[in-house]
Parts: C-alpha cells; structure tokens; sequence
C-alpha cells in the first residue's frame, strides 16, 4: 500500500517535472529564437523606429554680375505642409485643409492633388510651397491642427527677365535646370549635410546627430555687365518688335579674353515667374545664341576670305570679274543682287558679292577652304561655360558635293550658332587668336589667390591675315554694306549677312523667310566689344544691313560710352559734330 | 502567541530569495521609470519595506484561524469588488481601483488570498480520494464569484490568474489527476500551436480583443510588437543599463508594470533574462518544496495554491511579453511595480511562512 502511494507520488512528480521542464523549454526556445537568430531583425526595425536621417540644404550661391550687382540670390520662405491624423476621416482632415484655400491661393489642381494624397494616406503632404512670411503668419495664426512649416529657400532674380535664358532656372528644389544656374549648379547648391535624428515613441526629436555638415553654396561673379545686358535687351526689343520678327539674339563681348558681357535674347520671360506650361516653358528658356543653328550666308565670306588670304592662293590685289551677276555651278545659280563689275578681293567682302566670294573659293580650293572652317572651330562646341551648346552642321570633307565648295564659300550647307560666328569675329578682332568664350569670371569666395577663369587662346589665322580683314571690315563699315553700323567717332568693323532659311517643307531655301545677322568689333584698333546680331524672320526689310547693322551700331555706341572708351580717330569729327549739335538745343 | 521555536522555524531563506527578486524588480523599475515623473522606484521600495513588516504581522496569526475565518473574509473582499463596480470611478477604462486617503489599491488582487483561504477551508475536510459533485459545485462557485465581479471591471487579465488557483486546488484535491495533467498539456500545446501556426492574424486579432476589451485591437498589437523588439533587439548581451532605447525612447508600453521583463530583456539581454529566470525558479522552488513542510492538509492546500498562484502569473505574463500567448494585462509578481500586486505576493509568501513556522506545533 505504501509502496503502490510513493509510486503515486513519483509518478506525479515526474509528470509534474517534465510539464514544467517543458514549460520552461518552451520559453528559452522562444527566447533564444527572439533574441539571437530574430536579433539583427529586429535591431533593424529599432533603428527604423527611432532614427531617420535628415538631408540640410545649405543656401544657393548668389550670382552676381561683372560690377557685383545681384542677377539672381535665394532668400528664406517658409513652405506649408500636413501631416494626416490616423483619428480623422479623409473627408474631416481635407475639410480642414480646405480652410486655407483662400489664404494660400491654392488652384484646384493643388486643391484635388492634396484631395487624393490625403485619401492615399500620405504621411507628408505638401501644401503650399514657399509662401512670402506674411502669409506664413497668416496661416499660423489660423492654427489648424498637424499644418507644418518648413524653412526653405526661394531663388529670386532681382531683374526678372534680365538675362533670363543665360541665367536659367532652378525648379522647386532649387536644382539648376538650365543656363549658367545648370552649368555651375555644383558650385552654387553647395553641399548637402546629414544629420541622423533620433526620435522617441512620442515622435520628438531628442538628439542630432550631425553625418555630414552642409557646406554652403558658392557665389558667382558673372562676366556679364547687368547694363550691357539691359541695352543689348532694350535694343533687340526694339528691332524685333519694328521688323516683326520671329526672335533675335545679341551676345557682346571682350574679343581681348572671350568674356560673354551680354548674351541678349528676345523674346525673354519672367525669371521669378516662369510659363507654367512645360513645352512653352522649354521653348522660352531656349538661349538662342548657343541653341540656335542657322545658315549664317554672307557673314561666312569673311571665313572665305581667311582661307584666301591665309593659304596666299589668292592675292589682295586680285579681282574679280562679277559683272555677270550670276555664276554657274552644276546647274545651278548663284546670284548677286545688283551687277557689280569687276571687283577687287577687298571690294568684294565690302560689297558682299557673291559671285566674287564663289570665285574667291574656288581659287582658294576645297581642301584649304574645309581646313580654315575648321581650325575656326565651326561643326565643334566653342567650349563656353554654359549646357547644351550647340555645335552645327559641317559636313567632312568626304561627304562634300560637286558644289559644296561653292555654297560653303557664300555660307550655305552649313549651319553655325551666333556664339560661332562671334567667335569667328572675335579671332579676326584678336589678330588670329580665338579665345575661349565664357561667362565665369570669378567663384567667390576666392582663396588667397583669386581665382579667375584664365582665358585660353587658339591660333586660328595668322596675325597678318587677321590684320588685313580688319581693314576690310572696316571699310565694309565705312562704305559697304555695313554702312548702318558706322559709329560716330569711333571705327568699327564688321560684316552683314542675310541668309535665307532653309525650309523642311519645301526641302529648298525659301526666298520668303531670312536670317539677317551682324558680326563686328569696335575700335578697330585696340578692339573693346565685339558683338553678333541675329534677327529671325524679319519683315519687309530683311537685310542684314538694314536690320542686324543698325542694331550693332546702337548697342555699341551706348556700350562705348558707358565704357567710357574714348573716341580716337575720329575725334575730331567727334567734336565738330557735337558743336553742330550745340546750337540746335 | 509566538515564540522562540517558532521564529527559528522561519524560513529565512524565502524571505532572502523573495527580496533578491523584488530588488530585480526594483533595479529595472528605476531603469524604465527613472525620467518619468512619480517616483516609481522608491514608491516600490517603500511597499516593499510595508510587505516585510507585513509578513511578520501575519506570521503572529496562526493560519488555522485565518481559515477558520476565511468565510468571513471572503465575503468582506466580495462586498469591496462590488462595492468597486457600483462606486468605484474608472481609471484607465476599469472599476478596477479602491481610492482611500492616501493611497489606492486593487481589491482584485488582495482578493486572490481570500479565495485561497476559503478554498483550503473547503478542501481541508475533504478526506476522499476524489472531488466530490458538492465539493466541485461549492468551490467552483466561490471561484467563480470574484472571477465574474472583475471581468465585470472589465479587467479580464487579473480574473484570469483566479483560475490556475482553483485548478491548483481541484488537482490537490484529486480529479483523477493524470487525466487533469493530460487534459492541461492538451490544451496548452494546442494554444501553442494554434497561436503561431493555424490561426490567422485577423483571428488572433478577435481572439486579442476578446481578451483584452478595454485595448483596441491596433493597440495590442502595437504591443506585442514593442515587446518583441524590445527583447529581440536586446540581443544576447542586451544593451547595457538604462539604454535599452525602446524603453528609455517610451516605444514600450507599461515598461515598469506588465512590461518590465521586456525591459530586462532589452537591457540585459538572453544572459540576463536566463539569470533573472534561474532567480525566480530558485524562489519558487524554495516555495514548492515547502510543501512538505506542512503539518496537515490545510497547509498544504495554502501552500499548493500560492505556489501555483505565483507561478502561473510570472509564466503567463512571460509569454505573453516574449509572443506565445496575447496580451493580457497583468503584472509579474514582485517584479512589476504595484503595490496591491506586491502586498498580495508578501502576504501570500507570508502564508507559506506561516505554515511552514507552525509544522511542529500541536494543536
């Protein structure tokens, strides 16, 4: 019997034992499953409860202009945004922001955009983005629950469409999108810091932890002049508006260095407010001085006359007979305007015939003609300091037709930016050398040394050559077909052009639709500006001289006095003028 | 009343090993409450000091009297958890709480020690080999009673630890034991199993706010969840004192009550969560083996029931915090911080002193 109650008793206790060591089993398995093989898991998911890492954009350079005047700066703003409750319904949360409609001038695009992202629960929704402080103080006071503000950047451009297409823009965020804002985003958006926040279960950040410190953006100090750039724009409204035009574009620069002191395009839009419509938006920001490929016709001639000159196939005392008006190539015909007579080499450039231009060429020959075209860098990008250059069409020397050599020598079969035509001008204005256009003069702030962007040079035409186009140009000025760009007391050079457009319907030159350009320097002697003109599409008058010329001639003359260059040569004429002038007030 | 033999007879070493416990308790108390306002830790060593001079108070009585009397104090604590539903203010969303003067407790837990008491009187002159149909009936409705009152708080969590007690009692009692044992394996591997691989979560979900009414189904949740990563991240080392930061950041719901082994899981690792087990099973053990310490069935019966008591709260609440069970709210005896909780433990273990004091006492 008392055997029988302890083998009870065993039993029980066995049975109890091994329930409790199973028990306990159970446990530690648990325990070793959660925190050895779960462990990295769920030392993954702490962090991402706890922490999250917060990207600092520090403030975008400033960019200013030759004479330190402000182009384009950021300046603080505040932007609006919510954060949805897990408590409200849609519908209760969208009515409270629905509050702020007025205030904020939300759209009903913004308005139904915040509809269905409030709807998707988003966790972060913005309202309204960069709203000036006395609306900010509004909506503030409004005091609607989970309405965020951040502390954010706004680009301002202080002349609004001044130098709109040189300057560009920046989206949202403040990235560059085009012009010298894209080309120098780097510098100007600096860099972005880091910091790891730590936050409680109450969503209070507790401590920062910086990764990264934000390193400010740069400043720009620009080559380009803000008042030359006002008078380039003023006068190039001017003559589009007068001739109708599609558009035009003007750059200015120092022949001397390269540096862009203009670079004007009309029509131009408000860089604070740009069109909101995308493909417009991306039609107006277009800079045509660099994005633009024409057929530059008789400004070309001058690319003709270096491969002459240069290869010494044709002498200066050489003439042509042109008397014919016309000239056979291949079946086709290339015409002068007017008959012409015999004409010297000189006298062909300052009368831009183009028969004598065809005949210049075809002595000069293919082979010296596509070399010149090419050390002048045409078919290449000019390698300014700004995106998306354009580098043309020339066609290689294989590819060339029977009448290529004729075409090209009179500025067809090829198509050039304005920048490559300046800078064509500029080698001559240089006395052969063609120095690197750009628009950066400085970074700020500069180290001990100040850092300027040297100018880098390219021997195109030989100093000899260079000399005798100069006074070519010149008289093109003084009595060719340049003569509307003649400047009072000063001398200018320069060489027209007016090419007509190419048309993809047709598959022909259109004789309805012209290109009048313009490409000069001034003094002629100790060159200050040089300056291209393109006019697109101008009516009823569209020559170059008569529309590109006269344009040069008033930009120049307001940029030479407010350079305070002073008239040389021609001073004394200078004077008499302004004597003859006295007594009329 | 008492004298020399008797205090020799006390079991110091409980006494030692049920202080080593709530000192633990203390220590991570502080860790998961020290920046909060309401100065848990010393409020905690303050019940503490209380439960000591308590439990030497209680061993004065002898536990005879008590059960002799259990009737009475059964239905003193009955009229209280009434009183509660019908006067008490909600805190917390239950009637849960007994607000005097200068401090507030839970009936619902003071209570426990009543229905051990009442059911040792019962099964005390039970002399049969079996439970009897009256006996099942008598004790399972003075269960059942108190049970029902704090369901009604609702505090489903703390009417739960009543029934590991009365089985506690009923296989003492003999109910064909080998059958009870099998039938509890049964049903708590099939729980086990089906919590973590037949049931899906919108049914775990039902089954979380069925348990635990006064918690949202996402709230619960959350918790589990907290607790998981607490431990888990803890790692095998833990993270160092005082910077676990799910508890010190507050993602850890109730860190120093029903959380606090989530804490020590997080803060001390695997290595501290096995040590503060061993501790605690040594505790226990002490408890259990006490049981044959008793002079007659009456003691054993107290013993047997604050023994399972115990330890059936400290398992659950485990589970619970580490997965395996839902969330049920209830603290870990002498660990969590609570007074009501810690007098009830002291007074219980009292109990068990008591007993063990008087087994070479005649009568």
């Amino acid at each position: 019997m008392r055997n029988l109650h302890q083998q009870k008793i065993k039993k029980r206790t066995i049975l109890l034992t091994s329930f409790f060591i199973l028990w306990v089993g159970g446990l530690v398995f648990r325990l070793v499953q959660l925190q050895i093989f779960h462990h990295p898991r769920l030392e993954d998911e702490v962090m991402e409860q706890n922490q999250f890492k917060k990207t600092i954009t520090p403030k975008r350079g400033t960019i200013y202009d030759l004479k330190g005047n402000i182009l384009a700066r950021s300046l603080p703003r505040k932007s609006v945004f919510y954060t949805p409750s897990n408590t409200q319904t849609p519908s209760q949360q969208f009515q409270k922001v629905l509050k702020l409609r007025r205030i904020l001038n939300l759209s009903s695009e913004e308005v139904q955009k915040i509809r269905t992202r409030i709807q998707k629960k988003d966790p972060f929704i913005w309202i309204k983005r960069k709203v000036t402080p006395e609306t900010a103080q509004k909506v503030k006071q409004m005091d609607i629950d989970r309405i965020h503000f951040m502390e954010e950047n706004k680009r301002f451009y202080p002349h609004r469409s001044l130098g709109a297409q040189l300057l560009g823009r920046v989206n949202i965020d403040e990235e560059g999108q085009s012009g010298v804002e894209l080309a120098y985003n780097e510098v100007l958006e600096g860099e972005k810091g880091l910091h790891l926040v730590l936050r409680d279960a109450r969503k209070k950040d507790y401590r920062f932890q910086t990764l990264k410190q934000p390193v400010e953006g740069k400043d720009l100090i620009l080559t380009v002049d803000e008042t030359i750039q006002y008078i380039a724009e003023k006068e190039l409204e001017k003559t589009v508006q007068k001739f109708k035009a599609n558009w035009g574009t003007v750059v200015v620069s120092r022949p001397s260095t390269g540096e862009i002191l203009a670079m004007a395009n009309y029509p131009r839009f408000d860089l604070n407010h740009p069109p909101s419509n995308l493909s417009k938006l991306l039609r107006s920001d277009r800079n045509k001085a660099i994005h633009h490929t024409f057929n530059p016709g008789s400004t070309f001639k001058i690319i003709t006359a270096s491969a002459a000159l240069e290869s010494h196939r044709v002498n200066p005392s050489d003439s042509f007979d042109c008397s014919k008006g016309y000239i056979r190539c291949s079946g086709n015909i290339i015409r002068d305007h007017k008959k012409m007579g015999i004409l010297s080499f000189p006298e062909v450039i300052i009368h831009s015939s183009n028969v004598g231009a065809v005949k210049i060429g075809r002595n000069t020959g293919e082979k010296i003609l596509y070399q010149t075209i090419k050390s002048f860098g045409f078919g290449e990008k000019t390698g300014i300091d700004l995106p998306a250059e354009e580098k043309g069409i020339f066609r290689s020397l294989p590819h060339w037709s029977k009448v290529s050599l004729n075409y090209l020598s009179i500025g067809y079969e090829i198509s050039v930016t304005a920048l490559q035509m300046l800078q064509a001008i500029n080698t001559i204005a240089n006395k052969g050398e063609c120095p690197t256009p750009h628009v950066l003069k400085k970074i700020l702030p500069s180290s001990e040394q100040a850092y300027s962007i040297p100018s880098k040079y390219q021997r195109v035409i030989s100093e000899n050559t260079a000399g005798k186009l100069c006074n070519i140009l010149h008289k093109v000025v003084q009595k060719g077909t340049g003569q509307a760009a003649r400047i009072r007391g000063y001398s200018a050079a320069g060489k027209t052009g007016t090419a007509q457009k190419y048309d993809p319907s047709l598959g022909t030159y259109t004789s309805s639709s012209h290109t009048a350009s313009f490409i000069g320097f001034v003094p002629v002697h100790k060159p200050a500006i040089s300056m291209v003109v393109v006019v697109d599409g101008p009516q009823g008058t569209y020559y170059g001289g008569k529309v590109a010329a006269p344009l040069f001639q008033r930009i120049a003359v307001q940029v030479l006095h407010y350079m305070h260059i002073p008239p040389r040569k021609e001073s004394q004429v200078f004077i008499a003028s302004k004597n003859r002038e006295q007594p009329k007030q | 009343m008492i004298d020399r033999n008797k205090l020799r007879n006390i079991d110091w070493i409980l006494i030692g090993l049920l202080l080593v416990n709530s000192f633990i308790g203390v220590v991570f108390i502080y860790s998961s409450s020290h920046y909060l306002p309401g100065n848990y830790c010393l409020k905690q060593l303050f019940w503490i000091a209380i439960g000591l001079v308590i439990i030497f108070l209680f061993l004065f009585v002898d536990y005879h009297f008590l059960v002799t009397y259990s009737v009475y104090i059964y239905l003193f604590f009955m009229l209280i958890l009434m009183g509660v539903l019908l006067f008490g203010k909600i805190t917390a969303g239950t009637k849960s709480w007994v607000k005097l003067p200068l401090f507030q407790f839970q009936p619902s837990e003071l209570a426990k020690l009543s229905l051990i008491l009442i059911l040792a009187y019962v099964f005390s002159r039970h002399r049969r080999k079996y439970l009897s149909f009256g006996e099942g009936i008598t004790s399972g409705t003075v269960v059942l009673i108190p049970v029902f009152l704090i369901i009604l708080q609702p505090d489903l969590g703390t009417a739960l630890t009543y029934i590991p007690i009365f089985l506690g009692a009923i296989i003492l009692a003999g109910l064909n034991k080998k059958t009870i044992i099998f039938f509890l394996i049964i049903v708590i591997l099939l729980g086990l199993l089906g919590w973590n691989f037949v049931f899906k979560d919108y049914q775990k979900e039902r089954l979380t706010s069925f348990l635990s009414p006064h918690q949202d189904p996402l709230d619960s949740g959350y918790q589990i969840q907290q607790s998981r990563i607490a431990i888990g991240s803890g790692g095998f080392l833990g993270k160092g004192y005082m910077k676990g930061t799910q508890s010190q950041l507050r993602f850890l719901p109730a860190r120093h009550t029903d959380f606090i082994f989530s804490v020590i899981g997080e803060e001390f690792g695997f290595l501290g969560v096995i040590l503060t087990l061993l501790f605690y099973y040594l505790f226990l053990r002490r408890m259990f083996q006490s049981l044959s310490r008793s002079r007659d069935r009456v003691g054993v019966y107290i013993i047997f029931m604050v023994v399972i008591m115990i330890t059936s709260q400290f398992f659950i609440n485990v589970m619970m915090v580490i997965g395996l069970i839902p969330i049920v709210g209830i603290p870990v005896p002498l660990l969590s911080y609570g007074g009501s909780s810690l007098l009830t433990n002291y007074i219980a273990v009292s109990l068990i002193l008591n007993v063990k004091m008087r087994r070479f006492v005649n009568v």
